[in-house]
């Protein structure tokens, strides 16, 4: 088996006396779409903080595309090539929907203060390219999200916020995207073409990682190549998600308690 | 009522037509600004303001106006930036020996540059920064005392204040990384009191005297302590310092603007909105921050070296706390991120005061209900913020 693309090892984190995760250990390989499941306060969003540098591990050492991850900073780990979204969606709301794809490419454009005042052509230029690319994101992700991409960001219906955060995400060219509970807020009909989407992302882009954390029982059946259950901050059972839902602990601790998600 | 407009809006207008307007608008608003200035009559006064908020009321109920407006000037950029730096360039031939309309003036370009310092901060990036008095003091000191203590001249002074401030401003923006919001105002609050305090207390700075006997710049032999000679016109010459803060503002204006329409401005706007969201979009919040702060200091220097030369004597009461809130006013009233508005707040908010003397004891009273009426009336400033447009489609 080749290289994992990322390495969790034994990772923890503690909130004074709270384990928020308890050594947790995974791998995830290159263009594999990984579910991570688990009742709420498992763990599951804590475990993408730590990820992507908004928490530090107390202990466990993650690695990433050969490079160990632990302390670094979180505008730096963007840059490596780890994007995500948020559970409530976190836009820029005052801005255009444009403009919040065009600062998703903010590490791949390359303009300082200097170039900015100085050789403004060359920044405006750089900046007019970095919108185009944008506008073809958007249109790739939702051409219906496209045609509004002049409207302020909060003006905009969930589902599109939701579209509107992965194409932001897409926009840093990640090589691990984490979504952290896409389909909040969304009705069935809204869910299913949210699967769709995703679809339609990793296809275009087979070697894009992608880990999701899901209470939609329909969506972890039909995306994840591979499902990870979290309970009490632990790792409790990992594996394919017809052989996870038919394990007795995983059922007590997530599915049989949580009958309104399951 | 907002479609029916924009429905007649339909036929696209000749190309002249945008920029007749814009010149139309511009030589309005001059003249206005002219009448208000030069005017001793305070029902002239008074009859102007309320015929410019009745103007504002206006735009703020029907915005499908306003943004036809925004588009005219989108449209005949060129002519509305020749024909506005013409009309500052020819002002002060109308205002010809009247001194104290010249100072009013040379006061409020210095606050627009100011304004247009604090609102990389505050307007771009959110950050609630209270020390723009003492940067513009540190500025204003450095220059001076180079300039009596070393005979370092004018030029030589802006350069060296403005290195001088950044690196406060960078001193400053170190604490500040680490705080936000109402406590990271706190930490500005400190620095600004800190600033006076030292300033006021130390003998090399004079004191509470301050610095006195500061010499008139000059620039290939012209003295600004004499008037300005110019095709059979004479100007007093304090004219000499309008044109300094008059260039000073244009060159803040370009750094602004460019700065706006840069990833850098995106970044700061990014951090205004959300600043765990930006971090998550690979932006070091940290050095945006503190390059706000430098950044401010920077253009701060420039105002507070042209102040010192122009009045030649400064003393810590300029550069108060005071200061600070009063060009915070000038940004959230005028608008902010809003390069226009920010200018528009810096000279309305100097000039007012000014104009109400008349009343003398409810001066105070009167402008600060007109700062509320205007909140009221344009909650988001004058002339609030608006969206990026790239490559020319709206």
């Amino acid at each position: 088996m080749s290289q994992p693309l990322l390495e969790c090892d034994s990772v923890t984190v503690r909130f004074r006396g709270l384990l928020a995760l308890n050594d947790v250990s995974f791998s995830l390989q290159q263009g594999e779409i990984l579910g991570i499941i688990g009742p709420n306060g498992a763990g599951k969003s804590t475990l993408f903080n730590v990820i992507t540098g908004i928490y530090r591990a107390n202990a466990g050492r993650i690695r990433f595309a050969g490079r160990d991850l632990n302390g670094k900073p979180a505008h730096r780990i963007v840059e490596l090539g780890i994007a995500r979204t948020f559970q409530s969606s976190r836009l820029f709301t005052d801005m255009s929907v444009l403009d919040n794809v065009v600062i998703g490419l903010h590490t791949r454009t390359r303009t300082s203060v200097l170039d900015a005042i100085l050789r403004y052509r060359r920044a405006r230029r750089e900046l007019n390219d970095a919108a185009t690319r944008a506008g073809e994101l958007l249109r790739t992700v939702s051409a219906e999200l496209y045609e509004q991409r002049h409207r302020r960001a909060g003006e905009l219906a969930q589902a599109d916020r939701r579209r509107l955060e992965i194409a932001r995400a897409l926009a840093t060219e990640p090589k691990l995207l984490l979504l952290d509970e896409p389909s909040s807020g969304m009705d069935d009909r809204e869910t299913q073409a949210l699967v769709r989407d995703i679809r339609g992302v990793h296809q275009r882009r087979p070697d894009l990682s992608i880990m999701i954390i899901e209470h939609d029982m329909s969506l972890v059946a039909a995306l994840p190549d591979r499902v990870m259950v979290l309970d009490y901050g632990q790792k409790i059972a990992e594996g394919s998600f017809e052989s996870i839902r038919s394990l007795e602990h995983v059922e007590r601790a997530y599915l049989g308690g949580k009958s309104s998600h399951a | 009522m907002a479609t029916r407009v924009t429905a007649d809006a339909a036929p696209a207008p000749r190309w002249f037509a945008p920029g007749l307007l814009v010149i139309g608008i511009e030589a309005l608003a001059a003249a206005v600004l002219f009448l208000f200035l030069t005017s001793d009559n305070w029902m002239v006064t008074t009859g102007l303001l309320l015929a410019a908020g009745l103007g504002f009321l206006a735009l703020q109920r029907n915005p499908a106006i306003e943004t036809r407006i925004v588009e005219w000037f989108a449209s005949a950029r060129t002519t509305a930036i020749l024909f506005g730096g013409l009309l500052a360039v020819v002002f002060p031939f109308f205002i010809g020996s009247n001194t104290y309309v010249l100072h009013l003036l040379i006061v409020s370009a210095l606050y627009a540059v100011l304004a247009l310092a604090l609102n990389f901060q505050l307007g771009s990036a959110n950050i609630p920064n209270f020390a723009t008095g003492a940067s513009y003091g540190i500025g204003a000191y450095t220059s001076a005392l180079l300039a009596v203590n070393f005979g370092i001249g004018f030029w030589g002074g802006l350069v060296a204040a403005a290195i001088v401030a950044t690196f406060f401003g960078f001193v400053l923006g170190i604490p500040s990384m680490r705080t936000r919001d109402s406590y990271l105002a706190l930490v500005t609050i400190a620095f600004g009191v800190v600033v006076h305090q030292i300033i006021n207390n130390v003998t090399w700075t004079g004191g509470p005297n301050g610095v006195f006997g500061i010499p008139a710049p000059s620039l290939f032999g012209h003295s600004f302590s004499q008037p300005i000679e110019i095709l059979g016109y004479s100007l007093p010459s304090q004219a000499n310092f309008y044109y300094v803060a008059i260039a000073v503002v244009g060159l803040s204006i370009v750094v602004a603007y460019r700065l706006h329409n840069s990833r850098i401005g995106l970044a700061w706007n990014a951090l205004r909105a959300d600043e765990l969201a930006a971090r998550c979009q690979g932006i070091s919040v940290t050095w945006y921050k503190v390059l706000a702060f430098a950044v401010d200091a920077f253009m701060a220097a420039f105002a507070g070296t042209i102040y010192a030369f122009y009045v030649g004597y400064i003393s810590p009461d300029n550069f108060t706390f005071l200061v600070s809130v009063t060009i915070m006013t000038m940004v959230i009233v005028g608008g902010m991120d809003n390069i226009l508005g920010v200018i528009l707040g810096a000279f309305l908010l100097t000039v007012l005061p000014e104009k109400f003397r008349i009343f003398s004891d409810y001066r105070l009273l009167l402008y600060g209900t007109i700062v509320i009426a205007m909140l009221m009336v344009r909650p988001e400033g004058l002339f609030p913020k608006r969206l990026r447009r790239y490559g020319g489609h709206g």
